[in-house]
């Protein structure tokens, strides 16, 4: 065996669960805490990768066990760095939203915090697992482990919901596995594939085809993402915080990983509209929206819409934005859903229209969710060095004035999200205040406040610096030469 | 020197960052002040006269990415660098006065600090992504202090326009919350066609540093015009040049210390500021005649226009806030003059350092100006121009600054605009060319002391008589606008010591001329004999007080089409075709397929032996072809 700390941290959230599934029945914050400490070894790991360069690889043995092998380089450990700090963030503020949600449901949380370390446990999993079907075992495990969430601790038509989300989670799921099987078929078990790795057409085509539609349903793209404002609208908050941006743009990883490197390149020009599309659709649409936490979800359809694009550029740069988007929308989306969820907790409201004026309510969850919006729109946070990083891409991918009708589309995009962002920043935050009192400062907004801070510190050096050169240092193998 | 530099630069930030953990009032106020005072301070050690980008100095930041912390110490940023800091700074010390008692003090001195380290970054960047970090600052910044007062209450202070005003179903007036989305949705238009073109650069070059791109020479000349005018939407949004000028109209609903910030020290020089200094590089491009050509036009007709919107404004704000639109409008399009007599073969150099000094001209003159009508509107109660007159009998401090600051302002010599604006005025001639050249720089000239005088006239000489006995300022809030105020002299004496020999010369030109038939109807209509109405002129002021209508366009037309659009986006395709596709078309098509399926099931022993005969024989089919 090999890389036995790897296994130790991804196994811990999901041991430590059962702990955590015990100590809910007596106090909803000793849950909170202990899943928030089993994620410590995979948030330290992922550290030393993405911040110090290192790579790290895991073996349980030969054959049927190397369905297990797991790697850590920076550009994964870029998700499983997102997955563990935002999962942490999330259990801490789950302490006293959970409660809340617990005693309106006349129930305990004993199965929040069981199914909790084993999603994130999952979904690292997911993101470290080297073999094809290692990938879809752990994703499925997360699936699963999410769907009792939804179903336990869930809003509206709880059962309903479910159901959509267990429907689409596993037709992308399924997709993305029968994209798999072709691919070891055809002799690729393994990722990251090499790139340029040659597959008879037929099978090339078919693999990337369900491999795509797949991670599309995932990320619920333009046309495949009618499931997602339902079902993260209606999970409980914390999960809402963790879906949107960890769980969704899992598909974005499975494309840098998987189709990618095996694309024809005449591919890519489309895959760049329909990001943009994406993107501008999305944001139209969180324009729309009333209900916060459909905002939030459409807004996450744009998100990826970026993610999108920054792959279909296919260089460095772009693959590098990928991972940068996947940090910056991850930790700005998980402040903005908290921040949902601080409202449903004091307010009971998600109603834009019944909100206003909230940054008399509270300051500092005010500045909080205006760092959140700041990282969607790419201004002065990671976020920017995510947004950066997509224009030099789509300049070296794209270059000349023959390209002017795409970066028009591109600022549009910018454009299009900062319309939302800054719309909903003013009506719920600024304007005539509706809500008399203030709102109380507890684990909830120490969690919302740390990850908003955090947002803003790694764009700085030397964080950013270490960032950038060690996920870029590994995104090269990724491009399709 | 460097580490002066990087003192100037963030001493404001960190004290701000600080004051965020000051519990009292008076305590955040006092340390952004000693950070702006100190600030001020390094910024005049670390000035060094050199040519443009002579000494740079930078440390890597992502090298990858062609970002570095990098500044450039010469004569350009030497001089805006101390010029913005000493604004700040007495910009802060007045406002410890003027803020006493705000319901948002936190929010206030951190975003002053913050936006004035945002504003030094583009003063000494060096590097394009280095300075898009303060770009984007002051771009957020100046969002968070117009709409400061995010409560929305005393309109008759706080709002810009007349509550209640409409035009065909559009809104007239600007409640702060708004007035700060307006600014920030504009800037993030022209900010997101900026950073394309930077990218651009850096894809194409390989470096963004500024002096790393003049030292290129001949290979940027590839660049095209593209990335040059993605790059132009950047200033022309962030400096208010025409048609982007409406966000810094209603961006009066912020404090009116944030104002003169905005106006004189930060934000909107930070666009005419970059024109001038990244001219040399773009000079170097091939076809940038056209480019420079358009900035040109772009300045010179906000000049003009916004030069009316001044002239026919209501509020003492709203009039200050034309006249710096109509000051950009000058400074930008001195700018582009001097990059098209440069690329006519004349020094390029010497040519922008005239557009530069309307920079330092202006906002010396406009600082004061703001943060004077800032204590007039604090003490009489409304910010209407003709609600309140005859102050200078009250507030004689106050008035003998404001007329100080206002003569400088229009250009009247000896003081500092007179030299900065006539010789600015000279590039705009000389680039325009011709009789065209004469018309246009005249027309700026002639309407900028109608426009000040009327504001001084009927504040300070004239108008209705105070209802309530009305005080002069604290010390606190006069003694820096009038300090700034006798600088306007004193600068002015500066310069006609530097420029003795060119004093003759600006005096013949057209430009003055015009000037003098300006000032002299302006002194008929509005200091001795005011009162003359015309019936004839009113369509006319209409469309000026009106702002030519545009307000209507942003806010009622393109806010209606975006809005409806996604409205109807919504409901037909989201809604109408893929909810429905996903929800209701797809569930009901499972629904009748497994009805269809469920009528097999007869329990019928017999019909379940006969599909079994029926499959056996498919498959033996199968197997056979």
């Amino acid at each position: 065996m090999r890389g036995p700390e790897l296994y130790a941290a991804d196994l811990l959230p999901m041991i430590l669960a059962v702990a955590a599934y015990a100590a809910a029945k007596r106090s909803t914050q000793m849950a909170a805490y202990i899943s928030a400490v089993a994620l410590l070894p995979l948030l330290v790991e992922s550290s030393f990768s993405l911040f110090g360069g290192y790579a790290y690889y895991g073996s349980m043995g030969p054959g049927l066990w190397s369905v297990f092998d797991f790697y850590l380089e920076p550009f994964n450990a870029a998700f499983v760095f997102t997955v563990s700090l935002v999962g942490i963030m999330v259990a801490i503020f789950s302490a006293p939203y959970m409660e809340h949600r617990a005693e309106e449901l006349g129930i305990k949380n004993t199965i929040f915090y069981l199914t909790y370390g084993l999603f994130l446990g999952g979904l690292a999993g997911a993101f470290m697992a080297r073999n094809l079907f290692g990938i879809y075992i752990f994703i499925e495990e997360a699936l699963i482990a999410s769907l009792f969430q939804v179903l336990y601790y869930g809003y509206g038509d709880r059962v309903r919901i479910t159901v959509m989300y267990l429907v689409w989670s596993h037709i992308a799921a399924l997709l993305m596995l029968a994209g798999f099987i072709v691919l070891y078929l055809n002799g690729i078990t393994s990722v990251p594939i090499p790139s340029g790795a040659s597959l008879p057409a037929s099978a090339l085509y078919l693999a990337l085809l369900l491999i795509l539609l797949g991670s599309f349903t995932k990320m619920a793209t333009l046309g495949v993402h009618m499931w997602l404002p339902y079902v993260h609208a209606e999970a409980p908050t914390p999960l809402s915080a963790l879906l949107s941006p960890v769980l969704v743009g899992f598909g974005g990883y499975a494309i840098a990983v998987t189709a990618l490197p095996l694309m024809p390149k005449s591919w890519l020009p489309a895959l760049t509209w329909y990001g943009i599309a994406t993107a501008i659709y999305g944001g139209l649409m969180a324009y729309v929206q009333k209900d916060i936490k459909r905002l939030f979800a459409y807004s996450t359809v744009s998100q990826m819409g970026y993610m999108v694009l920054a792959l279909s550029l296919n260089n460095v740069y772009g693959l590098t934005a990928a991972a940068l988007i996947y940090l910056s929308h991850g930790l700005g989306k998980a402040v903005l859903f908290m921040t949902a969820g601080y409202f449903i907790m004091h307010l009971n409201t998600r109603d834009i229209d019944r909100m206003g004026g909230l940054y008399g309510y509270n300051s500092t969850l005010a500045g909080a969710a205006i760092v959140g919006f700041l990282n969607l729109a790419g201004i002065l946070t990671v976020g920017m060095l995510s947004e950066i990083t997509l224009a030099v891409a789509l300049t070296k991918a794209y270059l000349g004035a023959e390209y002017i009708e795409l970066y028009i589309a591109f600022a549009a995009m910018l454009v299009v999200t900062g319309v939302y962002a800054f719309t909903t920043i003013k009506n719920v935050f600024f304007g005539p205040p509706r809500v008399e009192g203030e709102g109380p400062y507890d684990a909830a907004l120490v969690a919302i406040a740390a990850t908003a801070l955090l947002s803003v510190l790694l764009l700085l050096p030397p964080m950013s610096s270490s960032i950038w050169a060690n996920i870029s240092a590994y995104a090269h193998s990724l491009v399709r030469l | 020197m460097t580490e002066y530099v990087f003192l100037a630069i963030f001493l404001p930030l960190i004290a701000s960052v600080l004051s965020l953990f000051v519990p009292k009032e008076k305590g955040k106020a006092w340390l952004v002040v000693v950070g702006a005072f100190l600030s001020a301070v390094f910024s005049v050690l670390a000035y060094a006269p050199a040519e443009l980008y002579a000494r740079t100095y930078a440390v890597p930041w992502i090298p990858q990415l062609g970002l570095y912390i990098s500044v450039h110490l010469d004569q350009f940023s030497g001089v805006m660098g101390m010029l913005v800091s000493w604004l700040v700074f007495f910009i802060v010390l007045y406002s410890v006065k003027y803020m006493e008692g705000d319901y948002r003090p936190g929010w206030y001195w951190f975003f002053m600090g913050f936006f004035a380290t945002s504003m030094l970054i583009i003063t000494y960047a060096d590097n394009l992504w280095f300075l898009l970090m303060g770009w984007e600052g002051v771009g957020l910044a100046s969002w968070a202090l117009i709409g400061h007062w995010y409560k929305d209450d005393e309109p008759d202070v706080k709002w810009v326009g007349h509550p209640g005003d409409r035009i065909a179903l559009v809104d007239y007036f600007w409640p702060p919350s708004k007035a700060g989305l307006r600014a920030i949705l504009t800037i993030r238009t022209g900010d997101s066609a900026f950073l394309v073109s930077l990218a651009y650069i850096f894809a194409a070059l390989g470096t963004v540093q500024l002096s790393g791109l003049l030292e290129l020479g001949p290979a940027v000349s590839a660049l095209g015009l593209l990335p040059l005018f993605l790059f132009l939407l950047g200033p022309l949004t962030k400096s208010a040049q025409f048609p982007f000028t409406e966000w810094l109209l209603t961006a009066m609903t912020g404090p009116t210390s944030v104002s003169a910030l905005i106006h004189a020290a930060t934000m909107v020089n930070a666009g005419v500021y970059l024109l001038i200094v990244t001219a040399p590089v773009f000079a170097l491009v091939r076809g940038a005649q056209i480019y420079f050509l358009a900035v040109m036009v772009f300045g010179a007709l906000t000049a003009v226009l916004s030069s009316i919107i001044a002239l026919t404004a209501d509020e003492f704000k709203l009039v200050l806030a034309g006249s710096t639109a109509a000051n950009l409008g000058i400074i930008a399009a001195a700018a582009g003059g001097a990059g098209l007599l440069g690329l006519r073969g004349e020094a390029l150099l010497p040519l922008l350092w005239i557009a530069f000094m309307q920079i330092v001209g202006h906002a010396i003159s406009k600082a004061p100006l703001f943060m004077g009508y800032g204590a007039v509107i604090h003490e009489s109660g409304t910010k209407y121009l003709g609600a309140v007159g005859r102050l200078g009998r009250y507030m004689k401090v106050t008035a003998f600054a404001m007329w100080l600051a206002m003569l400088s302002l229009i250009g009247m010599p000896p003081f500092a605009g007179f030299f900065t604006k006539e010789m600015a005025s000279d590039n705009i001639a000389l680039g325009f060319g011709g009789l065209s050249g004469i018309l246009v720089a005249g027309l700026i000239a002639f309407l900028a002391p109608l426009y000040g005088l009327r504001l001084i006239g009927l504040s300070m000489v004239h108008g209705p008589e105070p209802k309530e006995h009305i005080h002069e300022a604290h010390p606190i809030m006069w003694v820096p606008y009038t300090v700034l105020s006798l600088a306007t002299i004193g600068v002015g004496g500066y310069l006609a010591y530097l420029y003795s020999d060119k004093a003759l010369e600006l005096i013949e030109s057209p430009g003055f001329l015009a000037f003098l038939v300006g000032l002299a109807i302006a002194l008929a209509l509005y200091v001795f004999k005011p009162g003359v109405r015309s019936r004839a002129l009113e369509p006319l002021w209409k469309i000026g007080y009106r702002r030519f209508y545009l307000p209507w366009l942003y806010d009622g037309l393109v806010v209606w089409i975006y809005h409806n659009l996604a409205h109807a986006v919504y409901w037909a395709v989201d809604r109408g075709v893929f909810d429905n596709a996903y929800h209701v078309a797809l569930p009901w098509i499972f629904g009748r397929l497994s009805a269809a399926f469920r009528r097999l099931q007869t329990g019928n022993l017999s019909w379940y032996l006969l599909y079994a005969i029926a499959g056996a024989l498919i498959v033996v089919l199968l197997v056979l072809a």
